[in-house]
């Protein structure tokens, strides 16, 4: 049996799942006690993280289950403290694992680092100095943070975008591949380096220098694919509830006030992954919700669609994560986690958030969308109910409402309450 | 646009031990956190190199059309192609950075490994780190005709390594727990490596006794320092630079300007200083874990040209 696929783990007692994660994942006891009670981050290393540090902070870590992308499995680590977050990705992982799971791929980890120019006298002839001395500004960015280029990575282009009314300035960005660090360090040494070079070249001062939250250059997709018929349950049929998960969708791709709620349930779940494996959630938030508005219309950050009688369904977001530098270190239990999730590197661990999203966001659209089923078919049966009492004109809907709010939709209900109206 | 090949290597500074290493004793050595980096973009003109930054006007070498004035960067060039195994194709590097030529501070390996990663990058496949150390021994050569290894192994690891040239291995990593702050000055005036280490040579044989403990003297300031980079701790590093550096004044290879600069970093608050590498001016390393600005500005008040840095 693979690795993710652990049938009634829910059923499980904590120590009994210690003993899951010891079999499967071959973790010490030493391991374990490291995510059970007391194990956590000690006030000692916490106090050199933070400052006016009082002590430390505990949540929930679970597993998300199920997770079969690109072929290979994974048990997800999540730490999150809402319920139903974890069962939700688990069971739509668990209802796409038949049909291939999930695909997913991801950019090369590509960071921009921003370099803001103010003043350039000639901004034309600033644009093209920068342009014409990109080797040398990509040299010195290199020079700037070596280990990034000793590990294969290093600057690799440049853009520069000018901006005029109502704030003239020139943005040089530099494209950093940061390989299987998150590279903040790294980007924010490299935008100060190429500084006085910069305005050596446009004859403009340099103000900010430091990288940007919006990775797009460093995304990751994942995509999903199951027949409509397997979405059929729970006394709903499979067309509904994709019909459901698609009206859901588009609400969301039209309305920002919907894409808000509907981004934010993805986010539930990239979040948790982010925090059990040492990653810095509030970066990955904002590049998120900037790349969902990048048209200038916040939208969705997925899209749901039916074709040849399948559901299917991808997400794309920056995902600006690390396998390795300090922010993975934070914490004891991240090592012990990354143990259990199992990602090579930083592309992979991308790929897996991106599948844990489009999960999450399948789960919620489709409790949403069954939900409206229900109560479609609720208001549908209370008519029924009502007319068969002998409600007449706008007495039938008055009558329908009244069960659906009472949530008593039966026929000696609906004949008590049209009785109370004729009544008054 | 497409992307760019990249390479870099920091420079370095020996920590402990400088010419006591060549009498077999311990040296230390570690990576700045800066250095020089390269990039490299096909030119249909063959093999280019060009060094905006160098040089009256920046240099450009075209292998194709050789130039007297810039042979040896020719030579050093030539043989990182050769190196990689590329022939003599149609790329143009270019090399940056802000690091200090000819005082010390590893420029000559810095600049032979960040064109070899570059190369490496712009054929797509990396160097092993033996064949990378080979491959920059060679280039190396062409500056400084038998080089220790020492510049450029530290160069290519880019952490903090004791080096004892007998020792089996004769390179060991020293396990700093963060890196460590100094502050780097240093003059253009510098007598020539070769000339420092053969008036050494010849002091030391008319007194070899004497220099002899110096030098174990070194060895064991050397071990203790790197006992204080282990711990972090500061102030035995600084109390260990100001022994170095009064045993390498002892041996004579501490000009006036070298003297001027330790006293400077001293007086402006560093907890210890000294000269690294070759001596006779060049650079002087100090220890700074606070305000290095102050101690950055009161070396370049006086003079010097100075960086605040942190190594290893």
């Amino acid at each position: 049996m693979s690795g993710s696929r652990i049938p009634g783990f829910y059923r499980l007692d904590v120590p009994a799942r210690h003993a899951e994660l010891k079999q499967r994942f071959g973790l010490s006891d030493d391991e374990v006690a490291v995510l059970a009670d007391g194990g956590t981050l000690c006030c000692d290393r916490a106090d050199k993280m933070v400052e006016n540090c009082v002590g430390v902070f505990g949540l929930p870590i679970g597993l998300g289950l199920n997770f079969l992308i690109n072929g290979r499995d994974y048990a997800v680590p999540m730490v999150v403290e809402e319920p139903s977050i974890i069962a939700a990705v688990s069971n739509m992982a668990r209802l796409v694992r038949p049909f291939g799971g999930f695909t997913a791929d991801a950019d090369e980890s590509v960071m921009i680092s921003q370099v803001q120019i103010v003043g350039a006298p000639d901004p034309d002839a600033a644009v093209k100095a920068l342009n014409a001395a990109r080797p040398r500004i990509l040299a010195r960015a290199n020079a700037e943070h070596p280990r990034m280029a000793a590990r294969g990575g290093g600057a690799r282009d440049i853009e520069v975008r000018r901006f005029d009314d109502p704030y003239p300035m020139l943005v040089l960005h530099l494209l950093v591949d940061c390989k299987d660090a998150m590279g903040a360090n790294a980007v924010n040494a490299m935008a100060e380096g190429v500084a006085p070079l910069v305005e050596e070249l446009t004859g403009g001062r340099v103000y900010l220098r430091i990288l940007s939250n919006l990775a797009d250059r460093r995304c990751a997709r994942a995509a999903l694919k199951v027949p409509v018929s397997a979405l059929e349950g729970n006394g709903f049929a499979g067309e509904d509830v994709a019909e459901g998960i698609v009206q859901a969708y588009r609400f969301a791709a039209v309305d920002p006030y919907r894409a808000a709620t509907h981004n934010k349930g993805i986010m539930n779940g990239i979040d948790a992954v982010a925090i059990a494996t040492g990653n810095d959630w509030r970066g990955i938030e904002a590049g998120a919700h900037a790349f969902a508005a990048r048209d200038g219309h916040y939208g969705s950050l997925t899209e749901w669609w039916e074709e040849d009688g399948h559901l299917h369904g991808r997400i794309e977001l920056p995902l600006a994560v690390a396998t390795v530098g300090g922010s993975t270190r934070v914490h004891p239990a991240i090592a012990v986690l990354r143990k259990v999730l199992g990602v090579d590197d930083a592309r992979e661990l991308a790929m897996v958030m991106a599948a844990v999203g489009l999960a999450q966001n399948m789960g919620a659209l489709r409790a949403l969308a069954t939900e409206g089923i229900q109560r479609g078919h609720m208001s549908l049966h209370a008519r029924q109910l009502a007319l068969a009492a002998g409600a007449e004109g706008k007495q039938v809907d008055e009558v329908a409402r009244r069960l659906v709010r009472e949530g008593e939709i039966k026929e000696a209900a609906a004949r008590r309450v049209l009785a109370e109206l004729q009544d008054r | 646009m497409s992307n760019l090949a990249a390479g870099a290597a920091p420079g370095k500074v020996i920590l402990f031990g400088e010419h006591a290493v060549v009498y077999g004793r311990p040296a230390v050595a570690a990576a700045l956190e800066h250095g020089l980096g390269a990039s490299a973009e096909p030119d249909d003109e063959g093999p280019t190199l060009r060094i905006p930054g160098w040089g009256k006007s920046g240099m450009v070498v075209r292998l194709a059309a050789p130039n007297k004035a810039f042979d040896a960067i020719a030579r050093a060039y030539a043989a990182a192609l050769d190196a990689a195994e590329l022939g003599r194709p149609p790329v143009c590097l270019t090399l940056d950075g802000e690091l200090p030529l000819g005082v010390g501070l590893g420029s000559s390996a810095a600049f032979a490994v960040a064109i070899l990663r570059a190369l490496a990058d712009f054929r797509g496949r990396p160097f092993s780190p033996a064949e990378l150390l080979e491959a920059a021994a060679t280039v190396e050569t062409v500056f400084h005709g038998t080089p220790s290894g020492l510049d450029h192994t530290v160069v290519a690891d880019g952490g903090c390594l004791r080096f004892q040239k007998d020792a089996e291995p004769a390179f060991t990593p020293v396990k700093l727990p963060a890196p460590v702050p100094l502050v780097v000055a240093w003059t253009l005036r510098q007598g020539s490596t070769r000339d420092v280490v053969a008036g050494l040579r010849a002091r030391r044989d008319a007194h070899p006794a004497a220099y002899d403990r110096l030098f174990d003297l070194m060895a064991q300031t050397a071990e203790a320092g790197i006992a204080a980079l282990e711990a972090g701790d500061h102030a035995a590093l600084g109390a260990l630079f100001d022994i170095n550096h009064g045993l390498l004044n002892a041996c004579g290879v501490s000009n006036l300007e070298n003297e001027r600069m330790v006293r400077v970093a001293r007086d402006a608050g560093a907890l210890g200083a000294k000269l690294t590498g070759a001596g006779m001016g060049g650079a002087v390393i100090a220890v700074v874990p606070e305000r290095p600005a102050r101690v950055v500005g009161a070396l370049r008040d006086a003079g010097f040209s100075a960086f605040a840095t942190r190594v290893g």
